[in-house]
């Protein structure tokens, strides 16, 4: 059985007219999956609905029976600013039922790859952002889960703190059996996962590796983005003019399969054009353009 | 250790960690009956107690009063630093994360109030060991049911200052409307029955019977009024945090 499995889930919230997530299925085992979608996609809701915050008007939720095996690192880290590290991690495993000395050992063993040795006895108030975050990973990771709900972890962390926190879960993945579900709106986190899962209005729009999501793409794809304040009209006219399979998002469009020449040609007063191997941002706003402007 | 004495210690050690609020709760209790007492010097109730004497009760259990409003903030500010959710996804019962945060505030509550009482002597009331501990078991009992009251009121209040309003509205007149700060037995008919219609009014009933300051009150009939309000309290919080606030 998956450590998660959810079918066909639909929860919603009282006052709503849309239900926040509608019809959605996921299932996950021993791999990092990412919920990769806009604000108000469903991410948050189908992660407190993972973690037992939200009850479903429909489906079926199956997760680790014990709560034990489950753990959550949220978007602000839940450690306890009054506590030093070590009292803050003790809690945790108190919280998931360990004794002291169990807690000890786990401290030991979580010291050196979340490299904690030098902040172990320090309130967490006066740590650095990246250093909170570690904390809290530690907190999280305290009763060796099976599985790991990261939502949004690297919120407000500068570049150098994001490419520690990942590193440190790397390195923690690879000696542990976890089973990861990692909420972003960063294409690059989720290009570290194993599969993506794509929401958008609370439907999953798409669930498949990385490379799979930028199939559709080709090996070469063009990026254009509206100029502010400039009419799109031109950049659609130069489209229909290139016969080419664009979708449109919000500010800009996607070409898959694009031809270098398109360089020469796009009107630079009214948009930028990139050209390249697709990203994974590029298959994102490909799969949830609410707008395709398929022209033959 | 238990998920309760986990966060039990959890509580103790944030109290601990800061001393301007123990100042506060005891301070600005004591600074309140230094002024009501200097205020009301010349005014007499028609009571066998003077009216410093008197008030030493009610500012006691203002202190309590101050601790379920901090127990309260301290449940918001849970919340918002995302303490709360990570205890309330982990298989810790729900019922620890209330109990400890009651027993907590409790503990502490009655320690600050008893620390009020030690003004007792000073105003010339006899003080036994015996009143102090019934007092004690008072305030221990008033703490209960107010700091459960506030957690309960405080769960769906989503910040601090909204917080402010609820107290404003609902505690502060509790308190007030409790014989702390003028006997209801010379109040308007109306305040009286209202009053008598208020926990907290016999429970200052009861601990001013255990401290010799009221020998003719139904004590029997306070303290069962207070252990009801108290499990009450208690029993409002447990059920109510961890329930969806959606």
């Amino acid at each position: 059985m998956p450590a998660i499995d959810l079918t066909n889930i639909t929860a919603g919230y009282p006052g709503k007219p849309r239900p926040a997530l509608s019809g959605v299925t996921l299932r996950a085992d021993r791999e990092t999956v990412a919920l990769l979608g806009p604000n108000g996609s469903g991410k948050s809701t189908l992660m407190r609905v993972l973690t037992g915050l939200h009850t479903p008007e429909a489906g079926r939720v199956v997760a680790p029976n014990d709560r034990a095996d489950f753990s959550v690192v949220f978007q602000s880290p839940a450690v306890d600013d009054l506590l030093t590290v070590r009292e803050n991690l003790t809690l945790a495993a108190a919280l998931h039922g360990a004794n002291k000395a169990a807690a000890n050992r786990r401290i030991e063993a979580l010291t050196d790859p979340l490299g904690l040795a030098d902040i172990l006895g320090t309130r967490c108030a006066t740590l650095s952002g990246g250093q909170r975050r570690r904390a809290d990973l530690a907190r999280a990771l305290m009763p060796a889960p099976k599985v790991l709900v990261l939502d949004e972890p690297t919120t407000g962390l500068d570049i150098d703190a994001r490419a520690r926190f990942w590193q440190t879960l790397d390195s923690i993945r690879a000696t542990e059996q976890l089973t990861v579900l990692l909420a972003t709106h960063l294409a690059d986190e989720a290009e570290r996962c194993d599969r993506v899962a794509l929401l958008r209005e609370g439907g999953l729009i798409a669930d498949a590796s990385p490379s799979e999501l930028r199939a559709p793409l080709g090996e070469r794809a063009a990026r254009i983005d509206l100029r502010p304040g400039h009419s799109d009209q031109p950049v659609r006219t130069w489209i229909d003019a290139c016969d080419a399979d664009a979708r449109w998002w919000s500010a800009g469009a996607i070409i898959p399969n694009a031809d270098a020449r398109l360089i020469d040609t796009c009107p630079m007063d009214h948009a930028t054009i990139s050209l390249g191997a697709p990203t994974l941002e590029d298959a994102y706003l490909w799969h949830t353009a609410e707008e395709s402007v398929a022209i033959t | 250790m238990t998920a309760f004495g986990a966060l039990l210690r959890r509580e103790l050690l944030r109290q601990a960690r800061q001393p301007t609020r123990i100042i506060a709760s005891v301070g600005t209790p004591a600074l309140i009956w230094i002024f009501f007492a200097a205020g009301f010097t010349s005014i007499n109730l028609g009571m066998d107690t003077s009216m410093r004497t008197f008030l030493v009760p009610g500012i006691a259990s203002m202190t309590v009063l101050f601790a379920s409003v901090f127990g309260a903030i301290s449940l918001i500010q849970d919340r918002q630093d995302g303490f709360l959710r990570a205890a309330l996804v982990s298989p810790a019962p729900r019922l620890s994360i209330a109990g400890a945060k009651i027993a907590a505030g409790a503990l502490i509550a009655t320690l600050q109030g008893l620390i009020v009482l030690l003004i007792l002597p000073l105003t010339g009331a006899p003080v036994t060991a015996l009143g102090l501990l019934g007092a004690a078991g008072i305030l221990a009992l008033i703490s209960a049911a107010l700091i459960g009251l506030g957690l309960t009121l405080a769960w769906r209040v989503d910040s601090t200052s909204g917080f402010h309003g609820v107290m404003n509205t609902v505690l502060m007149p509790l308190w007030l409307l409790s014989g702390a700060v003028f006997p209801i037995e010379t109040a308007a008919p109306w305040l009286s029955t209202l009053a008598k219609a208020n926990p907290l009014t016999w429970a200052h009933e009861a601990m001013r019977h255990a401290l010799g300051m009221n020998p003719d009150a139904n004590h029997t009939l306070a303290w069962a009024i207070t252990i009801a309000a108290s499990l009450a309290g208690a029993a409002a919080a447990t059920a109510t945090i961890g329930r969806s606030r959606d």
